[in-house]
């Protein structure tokens, strides 16, 4: 009886070690995963494109926190795709192949609160880019002016501008690039630009 | 456990295993009463809507035309999720009125222009009378739904976002015509909506048939709107 019950004993030992273990685990597991969906984490053939860009708010009445855009060609249920936002700086990667269109970008106002800007809805912005191959792709660098407008409204126009240049930016994604196939890849980029 | 129970047991199993086996063909018939039942207050409203349609009251006209995309609209361009709005799918806003108007503008006023019409079908829409008839342009709702954010969720903002097409046209009519053909708006459009190019197309024969068909009224003859391009409001 006493064997038995020290077999029963080590058994139900094992189990909540197991159980333990097991909760200890699971958030890093969880965690790590996650962290494979911000840019640069996995290799470069599972997340390219990169698509990126400059908008400088200094003018605005909000700074820059968020900015979206839209895949309209090939239609899929995915459509909107966000960005990081460092700033002024955005970019993301895994953005597939297709036609894009920045929707609306916004940020904070101390003043206003959360301010929401909007891109013409019809006809091509010089922002909108063409993802066509797997690649790097900069969509430019702005300056954010604003515009005569009536009471109540705020008007503005992005001016493109040549500083932050594509380079510098390049420069501050590469400090921010883990994965050394996004390293290299960044790199040589740069080069390419320098020419 | 004893007999008197095992027994017991078996009867309540084969009860509910018939009770489930039952089920599907009694879901199914309740199923078709209920799709019996959609479709005909359909009818119903459809049949309310031809009435009030083919009622003309004094000062009214009718206006005959049709607005077609090219490429047609598909199915997935429009997102319409909020309350009511799924009425708009394959429609447009078509703005036939007394004078040229904004229609980007998104005032309250623009309402009262406008009139719903379906896409790539001859639409028949009633109007106040006016001479000349100005034609602003047409509306296609591309999105609307609502995001929620903040502390809770307690922030709802509704996103839209329309698809504008211009309008430049005026249109001239005998008096005392009733109903006017305004001939047929064909937007040529890019990947990115911008509208490239606009033809005037007349489809008079076409256009006359399913005006008889819907309106069934021989009293009213569809009279063929003289039309000139003049620069509009936006």
């Amino acid at each position: 009886m006493t064997f038995i019950n020290s077999e029963i004993a080590r058994e139900i030992r094992r189990f909540f070690v197991r159980v333990l273990l097991l909760s200890l685990l699971l958030p890093v597991i969880s965690l790590s995963s996650c962290s494979s969906f911000k840019p640069f984490h996995a290799p470069y053939e599972e997340e390219s494109s990169l698509v990126f860009g400059h908008i400088d708010m200094g003018e605005a009445y909000s700074d820059l926190r968020w900015i979206t855009m839209k895949r309209i060609k090939p239609i899929t249920d995915k459509q909107h795709y966000g960005f990081y936002v460092e700033k002024g700086l955005f970019y993301r990667t895994f953005v597939p192949r297709g036609l894009y269109k920045f929707g609306e970008f916004g940020g904070h106002s101390f003043r206003l609160g959360d301010m929401t800007h909007r891109f013409p809805e019809q006809g091509k912005h010089q922002m909108d880019p063409a993802v066509k191959a797997p690649g790097i792709y900069y969509v430019g660098s702005y300056k954010y002016r604003k515009v005569k407008a009536p009471l109540l409204e705020v008007r503005y126009v992005l001016e493109r501008t040549a500083s932050p240049g594509e380079r510098e930016l390049l420069e501050q994604l590469l400090v921010l690039a883990v994965h050394p196939s996004w390293k290299e890849k960044i790199k040589k980029r740069i080069r390419e630009v320098q020419q | 456990m004893k007999k008197t129970d095992r027994i017991a047991a078996a009867v309540v199993a084969v009860l509910v295993f018939a009770a489930f086996a039952a089920a599907p063909g009694q879901w199914a018939q309740a199923a078709d009463r209920r799709d019996t039942a959609r479709e005909a207050k359909l009818e119903k409203k459809r049949q309310a809507e031809l009435k009030k349609l083919r009622t003309l009251k004094d000062g009214e006209i009718y206006v005959v035309g049709r607005i077609e995309l090219v490429p047609r609209l598909k199915e997935q361009e429009q997102t319409l999720k909020t309350g009511g709005s799924n009425r708009l799918k394959n429609k447009s806003y078509v703005f036939f009125s007394n004078k040229f108007i904004d229609i980007t503008s998104q005032g309250m006023g623009l309402i009262g222009h406008a009139a719903l019409a379906p896409l790539s079908e001859t639409f028949v829409v009633k109007r106040k009378m006016s001479e000349p008839i100005y034609y602003s342009g047409a509306l296609i709702m591309l999105e609307s739904s609502a995001s929620h954010s903040g502390y809770m969720n307690n922030r709802t903002t509704i996103n839209q976002r329309n698809l504008y097409l211009p309008g430049d046209r005026v249109y001239r009519a005998k008096p005392g015509v009733r109903a006017v053909y305004v001939g047929t708006l064909r937007y040529y459009r890019d990947d990115y909506n911008a509208i490239k190019k606009v033809e005037h197309i007349d489809d008079y024969a076409k256009a006359d048939a399913d005006f008889r068909r819907m309106i069934a009224n021989p009293k009213i003859p569809l009279y063929k709107a003289g039309s000139k391009k003049q620069k509009g409001a936006w």
